[in-house]
Order: structure tokens, then C-alpha cells, then sequence
């Protein structure tokens, strides 16, 4: 009896019909064979997305989760900065530019926030190490203001192109931002500044498009949208003074919105209007074109554009056609507008166009060098090395002018690294030497005889800045990243 | 090369027998900017020439006839020269023992080398960080072990405005343990553990080693971030190393009996 329990508690019961002979059974119950045990130490454990493993991971500490580059930007460093007030920095300052030759200068707090909205401080450039972004009036700073800056009101942009040429990390995006404060501060933020900060953004894949048939053109809602974003709150002051010349109707969440001429502005088109980043087609972005073509008449408008390389060297596009070719750079909205500015097939009455090339790529690529006349057209060169087209187009109308971004002097880099030494970024001491393990005994017996001695040579601080100057200078033969690489990440 | 110059010396010393009764004329200065050679005028005859009577204001027969027969003797196979012209005539055979250059530094040397003399070499890095490379270093990838420090001591000098190399110097330095234990083997059934000062090379390591084992519990996957992060908080006073060294210390402090002094 006891062994037909036992027998009976490994069976279990199922509604189940099993075919077998049992099925002949008069009882309401089948009986079948338990599944074997499963064995010890091997339970079986059923996945649960919602709980995930069941063995937790060891939380980790630290500051942060990021790699260095991100972390130096992301942990506000700039706030354990000295305050540059102590430090007597001036501002940069459109009249008082002669005064500030080869100077330490801030930006003015309000060109700080614009250029900061327009993401003229870029990674990289050790902005942290301040509590804001400071600059060297330069050769090229002068240079540029004469060239450029001076005659935004004067001539229409396209006789005022410009594009900044030179090695990698010789500050021609730092000459770009002075460029924009100073053209800021002459006109007493009266100038509306469209600039595109990473240019390589339009062709890299990284938005969405789509095709428009009325422009014949492909559009980037995204894109689009977020530097409309950035223009807004970069130019607020002189947008809220400039009226629409059009009246323009759109809808957005289904309510008509009426914008009238002469009624309301620049700022109520761009706050109000959501077409910029409609997915659909749309013509937002050339009715703002065309206003501002308007207003250029009283209000200079500067377009800068970074890394310019990125699309005028490389035009192929990561984007496709529905027959999957590439999408080429001038079949876009955005990049067709920046090729005719560029070109000078459309202009701005008052302005300029100022462009920077990168030197982190493109360093085989010819369009530019042959655009800018800096290199011969080869008629052999190879198709993914140069696009006939652009070079042409930015030989148009008296061609885009080079200009080259020279390193620093050497009385630049002294002052520079003057500034450092103030700020404490730059430590001024002796020349490390072997280190000598010695018994303490021989320790005081070497102070005893040091004190003795009148001859010794003394540390002079002022000696080794100037040999530390030296040093720098021809490391870095005056080029700011590698003198900012050899002050600051070389230990 | 030497020979050429050995020529234009022979020259300069011959130059009164050739003009006679005139006086002797200056030699030529050979010397290159910064050489160790020597200009002044009475270093400048030879032994050659104060062997030889050169200064001699006519030349007789008999001097000819000297000279003629010291050739011919000397041809012959003498290998010791006895008279005056003999000596004379080996030793223009072979100047070079005469024509040695010896270094004599310049004064702006000596006041160079004066100035000099109790500073010491100096060196591209300091030795602290050094160490502090070799044993991030995996793989003898220094230049990349130089990279990461580099950078964890830029982001120790933004978080707290000081010379990170300072800070550095400092934190192995609380860290370090100042003692260690070793086990001596006696040869019967119980090993002695005998406590060892460390010297600061030594300190450094064991503190350094902490270091990179605490980095290892940080979050960023950016060694040169975990670095930073570990040696602030070592620097601190946070570090899990300082608890490795009190127990260090602990066991040493357990063990002083058998220090051997």
C-alpha cells in the first residue's frame, strides 16, 4: 500500500487524453509518468526581461561615466576656475582693438551667450581651464578685422567672402568666434549671424530628408529645425526689432496662425512657426531666406560656416536617392543656399561670408585648394578627390578670398603663456632631476652644507619662464594647440 | 686631414729659412670657432723647430753637406738618430707626435662650466610621475601610459587648481606604507615574519598599485578618468589603499619582535 502511494505521488494528473490503452479506462483520471527531477544545484531559473539578471552588478562610483573628452566638458570644471576678474582681463572691444594687441581678452557677457547659442566654443579647445572662454588678440585678429569685419556694412556678402585657411589648430575656428564678436560689438548686436558650427552635419547621415518637389530640392527637417532654433536665441535682440515684409499663413496643431506684414517680426516667424521641422514639404525656410535677403538693406548679416571642408570636399552625401545613388551636396535645401552664398549667386545687401576649413580631414582633397586658387586644376585628378562644379563656383564672382590663420609670434606666445602663469595653468619651477635616494643623515648634511654655501645658484622663476618661452615656442612653433598640449597635457 | 694641417704647421715653422734674413712671420691660425686648439704664438713651435737651428740666418755648404749625408744615413737603415739634423730629419719624417692637439677650454668655458658646476642635468619628466607611467604602462605602450597620465593630471589640476604633479607627490606619499613584512625562512618548523622599512621608490609602488586597483571600481570606461577619480579621492583621504596600509602597518606592529636592529 505504501509503495503504490509512493508510485502514486510521482505520477501527476492531466486533463490531457493520451492516446494509449488507457483511454478504455472507465476512471475520469489518465495517469502518466512524472518528469525526472530536475538535479540539485541546476534549478532551472526562467528569464524575466522586467528584473533582469538575477545577480546585480556591483554599482560603480566615480564622478562620471564618461571618456576624457566628453568628461572634461560635462563635469563644469570652469567653475573651480579663477575668477578672470582677478586676473584683469579685458574684453574684446571693437574700438579699443590696437589697445589690446597680443592680449588675453574675454568676450563681452552677452556676445558670450550669443556665440555660446550659436556653439561657437567648441570641444577641444580647453575651455574648461577658465571660468570663460578667453582669446588672444592676435596678428590675425587685426588682420581680419580690417579685411572683413570693417566692411560688412559697406559691401554686399558677395564681395565680402572669405574663407580661413591654415594647419590644424592654428585657431581658425577662435578666429571665427572673434569674428562674430566683433562684428557683435561694432554694430551694437544690430547684425544678425547665421552660423553653421559643424558643417559636416548636413552630409554625414545623421538627420532625417526628405524630397520637395515644388524646389526640386531635398529637405532636412531636424537639421533644420534645431539650427532655426539656435539662430533664434542667438539673435532674439535684433530679430524682435526687424518686421515681416510678407504676410504668411501656417498651421500648427490644427490652429491657423496669420503673421502680418509690418505687424509682426522676424522673432514671432521663428518662435511660432513649426514648419521649419515638418516632416512634409515645406517652403519656411525660404520665406525666412527672403526676408532676411530683405532686411539685409539696413541690418548686415554674416554667415559664418565651420568646418566647410566637410562638404565642399566631400559632396557626396551619406544620404540616398530612392534608386540608391548618393544624394550630392547642392540637391539639399541647406546646402544649396550655402553654395550660392558662397558662390555669390545670391547675396545679402549688407554682410559677409566667412568660412573655416578643418584641419582634421581632407588633407588629399583638392576642390577647396583649387577654389581658393591655392593649387593648379589638375584635369587627371580623380573624381572622389575634386568636384569641378564647386571649384568653379567658388571661383564665381571674383572668387572666395583665402585667408591664411599664421601661428602666433613669439611675443604672442610669451604673453600667452604670461596669462597661463598667472592663472595658474602654467607652473613655473625648477628642471626635474634624477631622483638621488639618500639616508636621512646625508639629507641634512646636504642642507647643512647648502646653507653654508653663498655661491650656490639660487632658483631664478623669472630665468625659467623665459627658457620654459623658449621651449614652448619651438615645440609648438607658436601653433596654439600644440603650445596648449605641451603646457597642459604633457606632464 | 691631419696631415694636411701637419703640413701647414711645417710650413709656418719653415717660413724664416725660406725668406732669410727676415723675421720670423706669425703662423697660421688653424684653429676652428670653439676648438681646443692652441693660438698662442710661443706654443706654436714644435719641438721640431726648437731641435733644429733654424734660425740660422744664412745656410753654408757645410750645412748642406750635413743634411745630404744625415738623408743618406738615415736611408741606409739607422733606426736611432744620433746627430742634431738626424733627429731633425726622423722627426720631419714623422710629425705626428708633435702635432697632437690638446684640449685647452676657452675662458667663456671655464666661466660656463663654473656656472654649472652645482646645478644638476636636467631631465625631461619627473621621476615620481615616470614611475607612475611604467606601471600604467601595459604592453610597453608608453607613449599611450603617457597619454592617460597626462590626462588624468590635467583633469586632477581642473578639479582642484593646483600643480597636479605636486598633489600627486602628495597622495603617494600619505598613502605609502612606511613598512612591510617579509618571511624569513630559519630552516626549523616556524618561518619568521620580519618587518622591512621601505625606502620611497618602494613606498611609491605599493601606493601607486592601490591607486590603479581602487581606479578599477570607478564607472568611466576612461582610464585616464578613473585615475583622476581614484587619486582625488585618495588625496582625500578616501582611498581603499589606506585601509591596505593600516593593516600593513598592523601586522608589522604584530611582528616587532623580531626586527633585527
Amino acid at each position: 500500500m505504501l509503495r503504490l502511494a509512493a508510485r502514486l505521488s510521482k505520477v501527476s494528473t492531466s486533463p490531457l487524453v493520451i492516446p494509449s490503452s488507457r483511454r478504455l479506462s472507465t476512471s475520469m483520471v489518465h495517469l502518466y509518468a512524472a518528469k525526472p527531477a530536475t538535479p540539485a544545484g541546476k534549478r532551472k531559473m526562467a528569464f524575466n526581461p522586467k528584473k533582469g539578471p538575477q545577480q546585480a552588478k556591483a554599482k560603480k562610483g566615480g564622478m562620471t561615466h564618461l571618456e576624457f573628452d566628453d568628461a572634461v566638458q560635462s563635469l563644469s570644471f570652469e567653475k573651480t576656475a579663477t575668477n578672470l576678474g582677478e586676473l584683469e582681463v579685458p574684453s574684446l572691444n571693437y574700438e579699443q582693438l590696437d589697445n589690446l594687441k597680443s592680449r588675453v581678452v574675454k568676450y563681452v557677457d552677452s556676445d558670450e551667450r550669443i556665440l555660446s547659442n550659436l556653439r561657437s566654443f567648441k570641444k577641444f579647445q580647453h575651455n574648461e581651464l577658465y571660468r570663460n572662454p578667453v582669446t588672444l588678440v592676435t596678428e590675425n585678429t587685426t588682420k581680419i578685422n580690417e579685411d572683413f569685419v570693417s566692411k560688412l556694412d559697406q559691401s554686399s556678402s558677395k564681395e565680402n567672402r572669405i574663407c580661413l585657411t591654415g594647419t590644424r589648430g592654428v585657431g581658425k575656428s577662435t578666429l571665427l568666434s572673434q569674428t562674430k564678436a566683433l562684428a557683435l560689438e561694432k554694430f551694437n548686436k544690430d547684425v544678425i549671424l547665421l552660423h553653421i558650427d559643424a558643417a559636416e552635419n548636413i552630409v554625414n547621415g545623421t538627420s532625417d530628408y526628405i524630397f520637395n518637389t515644388k524646389l526640386d530640392k531635398y529637405q532636412q527637417p531636424m537639421f533644420t529645425k534645431r539650427w532655426i532654433y539656435k539662430l533664434r536665441e542667438a539673435n532674439e535682440h535684433i530679430l524682435k526689432k526687424l518686421k515681416l515684409s510678407s504676410d504668411i499663413t501656417f498651421t500648427y496643431k490644427r490652429i491657423e496662425h496669420n503673421l502680418k506684414k509690418d505687424t509682426n517680426t522676424l522673432f514671432d516667424l521663428l518662435k511660432s512657426n513649426h514648419d521649419f521641422g515638418k516632416v512634409g514639404q515645406t517652403t519656411a525656410f525660404q520665406f525666412f531666406l527672403n526676408e532676411l535677403i530683405h532686411h539685409s538693406k539696413t541690418v548686415p548679416i554674416l554667415l559664418s560656416i565651420d568646418n566647410i571642408n566637410a562638404i565642399l570636399d566631400f559632396p557626396v552625401s551619406k544620404y540616398k536617392k530612392p534608386d540608391f545613388t548618393p544624394i550630392h551636396i547642392s540637391e539639399f535645401e541647406l546646402g544649396d543656399f550655402i553654395l550660392k552664398f558662397l558662390s555669390g549667386e545670391q547675396s545679402f545687401a549688407k554682410g559677409g561670408v566667412i568660412v573655416a576649413k578643418t584641419g582634421m580631414i581632407g588633407a588629399h582633397q583638392k576642390t577647396m585648394d583649387v577654389g581658393l586658387n591655392i593649387e593648379e586644376y589638375d584635369p587627371y585628378a580623380k573624381q572622389r578627390f575634386f568636384d569641378l562644379d564647386i571649384a568653379n563656383s567658388l571661383k564665381k564672382n571674383n572668387g572666395v578670398k583665402s585667408f591664411g590663420v599664421e601661428n602666433f609670434t613669439k611675443q604672442e606666445t610669451k604673453d600667452l603663456l604670461q596669462f597661463w602663469r598667472k592663472a595658474g595653468t602654467l607652473q613655473v619651477k625648477e628642471f626635474y632631476t634624477k631622483d638621488v635616494f639618500v639616508t636621512s643623515e646625508e639629507l641634512v648634511q646636504e642642507k647643512a652644507n647648502q646653507a653654508q654655501d653663498q655661491d650656490a645658484v639660487e632658483f631664478n622663476p623669472e630665468e625659467q619662464f623665459e627658457r620654459i618661452v623658449n621651449n614652448q615656442y619651438a615645440i609648438s612653433s607658436g601653433n596654439p594647440h600644440y603650445l596648449l598640449r605641451a603646457t597642459t597635457l604633457s606632464y | 686631414m691631419s696631415m694636411i694641417r701637419g703640413c701647414s704647421f711645417k710650413v709656418a715653422a719653415y717660413a724664416p729659412r725660406v725668406l732669410r734674413a727676415a723675421p720670423r712671420a706669425t703662423p697660421l691660425i688653424t684653429s676652428r670657432f670653439n676648438s681646443s686648439s692652441t693660438t698662442k704664438k710661443d706654443q706654436d713651435v714644435s719641438l721640431l723647430a726648437q731641435v733644429y737651428p733654424i734660425n740660422k740666418d744664412t745656410i753654408t755648404e757645410e750645412d748642406v753637406n750635413e743634411w745630404l749625408k744625415s738623408v743618406q744615413t738615415l736611408k741606409s737603415g739607422k733606426s736611432v738618430p744620433e746627430t742634431e739634423t738626424e733627429v731633425y730629419l726622423s722627426q720631419l719624417s714623422n710629425p705626428s707626435p708633435f702635432l697632437t692637439e690638446k684640449f685647452e677650454p676657452t675662458e667663456e668655458q671655464l666661466a660656463q662650466a663654473e656656472k654649472y658646476s652645482n646645478e644638476k642635468v636636467p631631465i625631461l619628466t619627473d621621476p615620481t610621475v615616470e614611475n607612475l607611467i611604467n606601471l600604467v604602462m601595459r604592453h610597453g605602450r608608453k607613449s599611450t601610459a603617457q597619454k592617460t597620465v597626462s590626462r588624468a593630471l590635467y583633469i586632477i589640476h581642473l578639479k582642484t587648481r593646483k600643480d597636479p604633479v605636486e598633489i600627486l607627490k602628495e597622495t603617494l606619499d600619505k598613502l605609502g606604507p612606511l613598512v612591510t613584512t617579509k618571511v624569513v625562512q630559519t630552516g626549523t618548523a616556524k618561518n619568521k615574519i620580519v618587518p622591512s622599512p621601505l625606502n620611497r621608490r618602494q613606498r611609491n609602488r605599493f601606493a601607486i598599485t592601490w591607486i590603479l586597483d581602487g581606479s578599477d571600481k570607478k564607472k568611466s570606461p576612461d582610464l585616464a578618468v578613473r585615475l583622476a577619480e581614484e587619486i582625488i579621492s585618495a588625496y582625500e583621504g578616501k582611498s581603499s589603499g589606506y585601509d591596505r596600509k593600516a593593516q600593513m602597518h598592523k601586522t608589522a606592529m604584530q611582528q616587532r619582535a623580531y626586527i633585527q636592529l
